[in-house]
């Protein structure tokens, strides 16, 4: 079954790619608190805002606008407590010193990717992205919306950044090994 | 008794045993009830507790990312376990998801345990809802419920148990009593112990195999304690018997005592009873000895067992009676006492070859009781009357003189207590110096009627009545007191042998004539008496009253007792020379012979002589002639009361 999954996404993106709404809306509600739960990320902010940043390919401004409105509508820059910013950004912009604490990574071609997730390993951040088969490049988050809301965690991308969640998160998370 | 009134070993065991059962039952019942149940209520509060802490976490991250369908599968899955009856999810106080179990009619707050767990933001402090639990203490329940079963089938057992171990001690214990029993009805004169008791415990055998060795023991016991009682019984009977007989017979004679005649004459209403007194026996003692004395008397006492008597008794030292039964007239009595006499005294008595011969008195009478009264009073008038035999006469009016002597006893008291016993004083007068130079002090008895009695009345009795030491220390203090500022004066008190003897008497006289200060001025008159001298308190008291410088005089010498050597031993300053030598010394030829030996030996020794009873010139003439140094009486001043020489000497000038 997830392989034919995974096909199915896979041949969709052959014709461009549209973006799921529902999907979206799900991603840019749930990523920032999933960033939240991050071991120690309070203590790293004080008093200075945790980044969220969106990366795009240049046609899909447009879908990371859109989201980074919809995560300042829902939590108005500010979650549990710590300031937090949505910022948007292409993989242009991706060079030292580009600071973010995450990387929520919509459809990108397999360079871009690789580079994003690459940067992100090296700077220890978290990477989200759209869609579930671009675990493989080395994210470690995924969402899916199955019968029910699914989050996709990747185990090895887990252990090799060495980054802590709060326990709970890992009772809710579905693991995968996509490397 | 008294294991009759307590408990009985087997119970007191079984109480003590029943005791400690229940302590231990109550401890169990009480560790059940009170750490059990709670035990129990704990593990199954914590089953619960676990749940919700174990389903908190993962409704609180779905709560966080805003999982609904993923917070309602949780609360499902909750529901799945079951003993939770239902789960409430509380978020600010609002219920946010509720679940419930059918709850086939529990009581949710009895019969359901409430859990409430709070849910706290993932990595977080912030609780953002409240996870409720009804947990159902169904199992809770069923665990107390199957405990109880257990704890009461020990109950059970251990009462069953207790109720076996009770009637195994009663059993085992059974010997005991029946051992106590047979040895409550033993007697170790009567049949074997028999101890029908068998058992197999080792410690009932010893019991009884000890009290089988006890009964030997104790039947041994008896037997020889037997033999010692008829031992003893036999000794005592025979030791009484002995005593009985030196209780009523005179050791040395044989003869019954005066104890047994006076239980015979208790019985006795007609007899002769005569007492037979061996005259002189003390010589006889002080020439031979007193066991010579004593083989004369156990011979006598043979001799008197030949004479025609019913009984012969020894009353004291010299003294018999004799008992014959019948009525006897006086010529009768006389006659068959004169054989008597004749009898005794012509038998003769021997000690070591010594012939001994001796002489009677008899007392005796024939006259009802009291019938040694009697005699004892005939006994002494014979030897007043210096005669032989005589025998008591109802004219004697013995009566009558027991009466006046209870009379006199009485009126002697009576006198003391009311200061009627009054020193009388008599002139000593001085024939060369033709003066007074001191008085006699005689005690008299001044009556309530005013009558003056005279000592020779009272004065015996009161010697026998004990009340002579009070009339002799009132004299002295009288006289003490009244001669004390009349130094020019001596003054004579006369002491009996008995005031001498007597340590109370002669420690009041030697302190009051210190304390008067007339010790020079004191002469004491003793009484001449039978052996004065051979008394070593008098010869003490003597030498006590000289030494404080007093003066000695004897009284009545000249006749009875007289003996010249206890003048020297007594050391007397004055002898007074008998009245019945100085009343016809005028015209008694005889008596002036022996007063002028008297005188010539007072001389020879340097003591003065007085002569009392001078009571006319030519009894005084005759004393002046004779040469003794004071005369005393009627001619000089007869006595008058102390208080009135102060009137002076009246007979000096007629002197």
């Amino acid at each position: 079954m997830r392989y034919i999954a995974l096909l199915l996404i896979f041949w969709q993106s052959m014709w461009g790619y549209t973006y799921n709404e529902l999907l979206l809306d799900a991603q840019s509600r749930i990523y920032p608190k999933l960033l939240m739960l991050e071991e120690g990320i309070a203590a790293r902010h004080n008093n200075k805002p945790v980044v969220f940043t969106v990366l795009y390919e240049p046609e899909d401004e447009f879908t990371a606008e859109k989201i980074v409105d919809k995560i300042e509508a829902y939590y108005d820059h500010s979650l549990g407590g710590i300031s937090f910013e949505a910022e948007m950004a292409t993989f242009r912009e991706l060079e030292p010193p580009f600071h973010s604490d995450a990387f929520y990574i919509l459809k990108a071609d397999e360079e871009d990717m690789k580079r994003a997730v690459d940067f992100a390993l090296r700077e220890k951040i978290p990477v989200f992205v759209y869609d579930f088969k671009d675990l493989k490049y080395g994210a470690l988050f995924a969402l899916t919306i199955e019968q029910s809301t699914v989050i996709y965690m990747n185990r090895a991308v887990l252990q090799k950044a060495g980054t802590l969640f709060a326990p709970s998160l890992y009772s809710i998370v579905r693991f995968v090994d996509a490397e | 008794m008294q294991s009759e009134k307590g408990y009985s070993l087997s119970t007191k065991i079984i109480f003590y045993v029943l005791f400690v059962a229940l302590i231990v039952l109550a401890s169990m019942f009480f560790v059940f009830e009170h750490i059990g149940k709670k035990t129990l209520y704990d593990v199954e509060r914590e089953k619960a507790e676990l749940v919700a802490k174990m389903f908190a976490p993962q409704i609180g991250i779905n709560l966080y990312l805003g999982f609904n369908d993923k917070v309602d599968e949780a609360v499902k899955q909750i529901m799945t376990e079951k003993d939770i009856l239902a789960v409430y999810l509380k978020k600010n106080g609002e219920i946010i998801r509720k679940m419930k179990r059918h709850s086939n009619g529990l009581n949710a707050q009895t019969e359901t345990f409430q859990i409430a767990t709070p849910i706290f933001e993932p990595g977080g402090n912030k609780q953002i809802a409240l996870l409720q639990l009804h947990y159902s203490s169904m199992h809770y329940r069923e665990m107390v419920q199957k405990m109880t079963r257990l704890l009461l089938l020990f109950f059970s057992v251990a009462t069953l148990l207790f109720i076996a171990l009770a009637y195994q001690i009663r059993k085992r214990l059974i010997p005991l009593k029946k051992v106590a029993g047979a040895l409550a009805e033993y007697d170790v004169k009567g049949k074997d112990l028999v101890l029908d008791c068998e058992s197999d415990d080792k410690e009932i055998k010893l019991i009884m195999n000890a009290v089988r060795k006890m009964q030997e023991n104790v039947t041994a016991y008896t037997d020889l304690q037997e033999n010692m009682k008829q031992i003893l019984s036999q000794k005592v009977e025979e030791k009484t018997a002995q005593l009985w007989q030196q209780l009523y017979t005179d050791q040395l004679t044989g003869l019954p005592n005066r104890r047994a005649l006076m239980d015979d004459l208790s019985k006795q209403s007609e007899a002769l009873v005569a007492i037979v007194n061996i005259d002189d026996f003390t010589e006889i003692n002080d020439l031979y000895g007193h066991r010579a004395g004593d083989i004369i008397l156990k011979n006598f006492a043979d001799t008197l067992g030949e004479l025609d008597i019913d009984r012969a008794y020894r009353i004291s030292g010299d003294e018999f009676v004799l008992i014959k039964n019948g009525k006897f007239y006086l010529d009768e009595a006389k006659a068959f006492l004169n054989s008597v006499r004749s009898k005794i005294e012509r038998t003769h008595f021997y000690y070591e070859e010594n012939r001994v011969d001796i002489r009677v008195t008899i007392g005796c009478t024939v006259e009802e009781a009291p019938m040694i009264e009697q005699a004892d009073m005939a006994l002494k008038e014979a030897r007043k009357q210096r005669k032989p035999i005589m025998i008591f006469s109802s004219e004697w009016n013995l009566e009558t003189k027991y009466r006046e002597n209870i009379y006199w006893i009485r009126e002697i008291k009576s006198a003391l207590a009311q200061d009627r016993i009054v020193p009388y004083a008599q002139p000593l007068y001085d024939v060369e110096g033709k003066k007074i130079k001191g008085y006699e002090v005689l005690v008299r008895l001044i009556k309530e009627d005013g009558e003056v009695v005279s000592p020779y009345k009272f004065l015996p009795l009161a010697q026998k009545s004990h009340q002579y030491q009070f009339m002799t220390m009132r004299v002295v203090e009288l006289s003490c007191a009244f001669f004390k500022n009349r130094k020019n004066l001596t003054f004579s008190i006369n002491l009996s042998v008995e005031d001498i003897l007597n340590p109370e008497t002669v420690s009041y006289i030697k302190e009051r004539i210190v304390h008067h200060g007339v010790a020079h001025r004191v002469i004491f008159e003793l009484l001449e008496s039978e052996n004065i001298e051979i008394f070593p308190e008098v010869e003490s008291f003597v030498n006590e009253m000289k030494d404080l410088g007093c003066q000695i005089a004897i009284d009545d010498f000249g006749t009875g007792y007289s003996n010249f050597s206890y003048l020297i031993k007594l050391k007397a300053d004055f002898i007074k020379i008998d009245g019945s030598l100085i009343r016809n010394i005028h015209n008694d030829k005889n008596a002036q012979v022996i007063v002028e030996a008297i005188i010539d030996f007072a001389k020879k020794l340097g003591i003065r002589t007085v002569a009392e009873f001078v009571s006319n010139e030519m009894i005084y003439k005759k004393v002046r002639e004779l040469g003794i140094d004071v005369a005393q009486g009627y001619y000089i001043q007869e006595p008058a009361p102390i208080e009135d020489i102060e009137k002076g000497p009246e007979k000096e000038d007629v002197v």
